[in-house]
């Protein structure tokens, strides 16, 4: 329980840190994230802000977000975190677009509920439930335009993305009956570079 | 590396033309939903049953993760047996989530006759009890069909980290009504379980030997078993789950209650 107020903490802290992260791109070092983030649904809340990196010749992004998930919805602490990890194979440019035709990854979200638990085995006699409440692990596919025209249009993609997770594909693989639309989610965002 | 990009290629144009809904987080709770379904069915056994001296009931267990099986056995009742009503031995679903209840749902309410459940230990995860309420109601409940007294409740006792409060002896023994000729008690987790409070165990058995209880039937444990309960050895029956294709089909009238076990291809 004191482990996750400690938590928390940083949760709120962060959140308060990230306008400063995210409007420091004039200077250009190494720890500056290369991007912002702003995604709809997905998962892991209603809004998310995200910063990260982009490496590897823009085949890799890492981000982290930072989740709002209204209390009404079930939650005693409506923020949630994530880690997201995404791959991008191909980019396709011409003068109007710029294209990324599929990214694929996964994400690990995770909420603060003193009441869910983190691993079962802190409750429950040894083998008795075998995932997390808190921890999520998730899989997703999606797609990016971006338009090219001025200098703020150059620099901003919108994105789709659809997303499941483990649970849920324990039904897809033993169930007919759960269908693709069934286990995935659909969610959308936009992505803002600095450089 | 060419195969995979036609694969995922493929995949997310299948995702983008079938209608995925958009999802704020798994453990998400619907709002504003009542649908109060063990109430409203009870009506309907009450309606439609209400004179009949023998009820036929076919009790379902521990659906959870098994979809296409539980259909299958939905589709099984409706066909070969000419049920009163139904009754749901708890578990639900795994894990106790928004999209689950809605899957399990869409294949329970396929069942011709009414559907009573109890709450199981999964079905109380996460906001699972939330949900379980504003899908079927209460979790403890009863109602009496010509003289027999049906009473369902919650004795997933772990879950409420053995507090002492579930079961809830107070208000069984308020609930019993003394005028019914036999009793039937419905939960999720045996008393003689480990998962059941052991401090309200013996409780528990005391209420059932000192009124006139026709059976004990009960989840949890995915098998098949019958075995006596209590001094005055009252018969217990636990369900299979129906992820094996079983189900127990019980014939109760006020004096006795048969049971067997149906297993469909």
């Amino acid at each position: 329980m004191k482990k996750s107020k400690s938590i928390k903490q940083i949760t709120t802290f962060l959140l308060l840190l990230f306008p400063v992260i995210a409007f420091s791109q004039e200077m250009k070092k190494w720890y500056i994230p290369d991007f912002v983030k702003a995604h709809f649904a997905g998962s892991m809340g209603l809004i998310s802000l995200g910063t990260g990196f982009t490496y590897a010749n823009y085949k890799f992004e890492t981000d982290l977000f930072i989740c709002y998930l209204p209390k009404k919805y079930g939650f005693e602490y409506p923020v949630t975190l994530t880690v997201k990890q995404t791959y991008l194979p191909y980019t396709y440019n011409n003068k109007t677009l710029r294209v990324i035709p599929f990214q694929i990854g996964l994400f690990i979200n995770t909420t603060f509920e003193d009441r869910f638990f983190t691993r079962a085995t802190s409750r429950y006699p040894s083998g008795y439930y075998w995932w997390s409440e808190n921890i999520r692990l998730n899989v997703f596919i999606g797609s990016r335009i971006g338009f090219k025209g001025n200098r703020i249009l150059n620099k901003l993609d919108l994105l789709v993305e659809f997303n499941t997770n483990e649970l849920y594909l324990t039904y897809f693989f033993l169930n007919r009956e759960a269908r693709l639309e069934d286990v995935f989610s659909f969610s959308m965002g936009m992505k803002y570079s600095f450089f | 590396m060419v195969k995979w990009k036609k694969i995922f290629t493929i995949l997310l144009f299948i995702l983008i033309f079938i209608k995925c809904d958009p999802e704020y987080h798994p453990y998400y709770i619907e709002n504003n939903r009542s649908l109060q379904l063990n109430e409203k069915n009870i009506r309907r056994i009450i309606n439609e049953a209400g004179d009949k001296d023998t009820l036929v009931i076919p009790f379902i267990s521990d659906t959870q993760r098994a979809l296409d099986e539980t259909l299958d056995i939905v589709e099984y009742i409706n066909k070969n047996i000419n049920a009163d009503f139904v009754i749901h031995g708890g578990d639900i679903t795994d894990f106790g989530l928004e999209r689950e209840y809605e899957w399990m749902h869409e294949v329970l309410q396929q069942l011709n006759a009414p559907l009573v459940t109890v709450a199981g230990n999964h079905d109380v995860l996460g906001n699972g009890e939330t949900i379980y309420q504003s899908y079927y109601g209460d979790l403890n409940y009863s109602f009496k069909v010509n003289n027999v007294q049906f009473i369902l409740m919650n004795t997933n006792s772990r879950e409420y980290q053995f507090n002492g409060k579930i079961p809830d002896i107070n208000w069984l023994n308020n609930e019993i009504d003394t005028t019914a000729k036999g009793i039937v008690l419905v939960v999720h987790i045996s008393p003689v379980d480990p998962d059941f409070d052991r401090e309200l165990e013996s409780k528990f058995i005391e209420l059932m030997d000192y009124y006139p209880v026709l059976g004990l039937i009960h989840g949890h444990v995915h098998s098949y078993k019958v075995y006596n309960i209590g001094t005055g050895e009252i018969p217990a029956v636990q369900a299979p789950t129906t992820r094996k294709k079983k189900f127990v089909l019980l014939k109760i009238s006020e004096d006795s209650m048969h049971y067997e076990e149906i297993k469909i291809n």
